[in-house]
């Protein structure tokens, strides 16, 4: 059994934040299925989704640091793990990611020093200790399919099984996957239509509406509903929607956004459906054909940055994250170096690879000989060869006229900066849609 | 319950007690009740001896008690052990109740701190604590014939 069929419960203090976002890349990159409680503490329903996920998982890794063994919810979930962790189908695999005392109740753990090594290689020790687990039988595997092939509890892996069948996906049950799940459980569907829509902004708190929607509308529609995220608390989830035809398909999506539930349920303001105007479900539609449409390889995107505008880079990078659920683009920015590699090799390689460079423009940015020197010249000069796309993002105001970037359209409308505007997810999304048309322009091109 | 979390045999009635440091004098008032009742109790004030590793001995008794009472006074919300000790038992699932000392009931509710599981756990004001000791008198009881 592969590690990525494992509920992992990433459990981490708000203050470390920036590195569990880091991490939860790293573990998608090593295949490893993951939940965090990412942004789930400030309401009441994501708590039982929390309590849920704690119970479900069979691996927990505690991102250990002074915060987090301060923190009530620290505590909760490390006694949870400890707890549980006499079970023989539980691993607790400690992760300092800031130098503390390893607590007396993990201290009989194996713990990985996320302050000696990268990120991407503290995913692949926390996926290698699974595997070895799963190897030495302590830990049991998940439970697959029936044998009558019955539908059971879905995972990404036995969505991937499934596939082919979509009936026999789970019926009732509404299952957040992580991002990686979403090509699992689509491509092998080869004869029903599928339909995406995405639910931008909708929380894990909508989803007893969904469910309640589900049992009250789709099953007796027989729609098979799937929703996809990045794992707990996710801003965006993405469902597919599987019928029998893209008549049927179009018909029941039309039912759904139509319905008294969901309007209800104070989804409405967040739905944005774009079914109609992602290429990558209107290809679906015209041909009925679902293989080829998730490219094994997205766009790469480069992101060039100055340090002091890291906040900027991952915001954009979260707003981008539907284009990488969809497997259109994949990232890369300075953050995926691993600790003790040649950095800058790594960095020009993935500039010259690069489909689209995002600069992020500022002052710091047009100061830093390396950004403007190095890495904006390089972007160019691609750009001008005809060889990439450079988009500068003018992030905070700075006077950038009589630079090269004011030859190039700059994005958010107008080159307004990011900072400037009153509604920053606004500007954000601005600059978002430019990039999503950027991306179909290439992929059609392509 | 056993590693594999199927019931077996039951185990003894056996009170943990979650407490803040400063809440030691009305934890022992719960701890005599308890005794009362004919439960045994790990109280950390009571069972800890100076140079034992805090820690080790409460992961040892939360693995032996069968359930546990939460002292939850304005200190005690604030006390991380507390929650490291609810976490154990959430996780053991295990019985949970709290004792409410200076927090109502509305607070817990609606504090969006409050993991709802302590919001779900039976939750009693310390006033009518008597009605949590009539219960475990009850279950002490129980076991106590289930063992003839």
């Amino acid at each position: 059994m592969a590690s990525s069929q494992r509920r992992v419960f990433l459990s981490y203090s708000h203050e470390d934040e920036k590195i569990a976002q880091r991490l939860r890349q790293a573990l998608q990159g090593a295949g490893v299925e993951y939940w965090t409680d990412q942004d789930i503490r400030a309401g009441d329903r994501w708590m039982e989704v929390i309590e849920s996920a704690l119970n479900q998982a069979s691996v927990f890794v505690l991102l250990l640091s002074a915060d987090f063994l301060a923190s009530q919810w620290g505590m909760l979930e490390m006694g949870h793990a400890v707890s549980r962790a006499k079970a023989s189908d539980t691993l607790v695999i400690p992760v300092m990611v800031r130098p503390t005392a390893v607590p007396r109740a993990v201290e009989r753990f194996q713990y990985i020093d996320a302050t000696s090594v990268g990120l991407n290689e503290v995913a692949l020790q926390i996926k290698q200790a699974i595997d070895q687990a799963e190897r030495e039988g302590r830990l049991e595997p998940d439970e697959g399919p029936d044998a009558d092939g019955g539908p059971r509890r879905l995972s990404p892996c036995w969505a991937a099984k499934t596939g082919g069948e979509g009936a026999q996906m789970e019926d009732s049950l509404v299952e957040v996957l992580t991002a990686s799940a979403l090509g699992a459980i689509i491509k092998p569907i080869a004869s029903p239509s599928v339909d995406l829509i995405s639910l931008r902004t909708l929380t894990t708190a909508d989803i007893p509406a969904i469910r309640a929607f589900q049992a009250a509308v789709l099953e007796e529609l027989e729609i098979r509903l799937v929703v996809v995220g990045g794992g707990y608390g996710c801003t965006r989830i993405t469902v597919a929607v599987v019928s029998d035809s893209p008549e049927e398909a179009k018909r029941l999506l039309a039912e759904l956004f139509s319905s008294e539930a969901l309007r209800g349920a104070a989804l409405e303001a967040n739905f944005s459906v774009l079914i109609h105007q992602d290429p990558y479900v209107r290809k679906d539609l015209k041909t009925g054909e679902i293989e080829g449409v998730l490219p094994d390889q997205g766009l790469l995107l480069f992101y060039s940055y100055s340090h002091t505008d890291e906040e900027h880079q991952i915001a954009l990078s979260k707003h981008l994250s539907s284009l990488l659920i969809q497997g259109l683009i994949k990232e890369w920015h300075d953050r995926e170096i691993s600790l003790g590699t040649e950095w800058v090799g790594q960095i020009d390689r993935n500039l010259e690879e690069a489909h689209i460079i995002l600069l992020l423009i500022s002052a710091d940015f047009l100061s830093s000989p390396y950004c403007r020197d190095v890495e904006m010249k390089c972007a160019l000069r691609r750009h001008h060869g005809g060889e990439a796309r450079v988009v500068p993002v003018i992030v905070r105001d700075v006077d950038w006229e009589g630079t090269p970037i004011a030859e190039l359209q700059l994005v958010p409308t107008d080159g307004r900066a990011v900072t400037l505007w009153s509604d920053r997810d606004a500007a954000w999304t601005n600059v978002a849609k430019q990039i999503r048309r950027l991306v179909r322009e290439l992929r059609q091109v392509a | 319950m056993s590693d594999t979390g199927e019931m077996t045999e039951p185990l003894a009635p056996r009170l943990f007690i979650s407490h803040a440091s400063t809440d030691a004098w009305v934890a022992r008032q719960l701890e005599m009740h308890a005794h009362a009742s004919g439960a045994e109790t790990f109280l950390d004030c009571e069972h800890i001896q100076h140079g034992d590793d805090f820690e080790d001995k409460i992961i040892a008794a939360a693995d032996r008690c069968s359930e546990l009472l939460v002292l939850f006074t304005p200190t005690s919300r604030d006390r991380k052990y507390v929650w490291m000790e609810i976490g154990m038992f959430l996780g053991a699932k295990k019985r949970i109740v709290a004792a409410l000392y200076g927090v109502r009931k509305e607070e817990i509710a609606t504090d969006p701190f409050t993991p709802v599981a302590l919001k779900r756990v039976d939750s009693v004001d310390l006033n009518d604590v008597h009605t949590y000791f009539d219960q475990l008198k009850s279950r002490v009881a129980a076991w106590r014939a289930h063992r003839g």
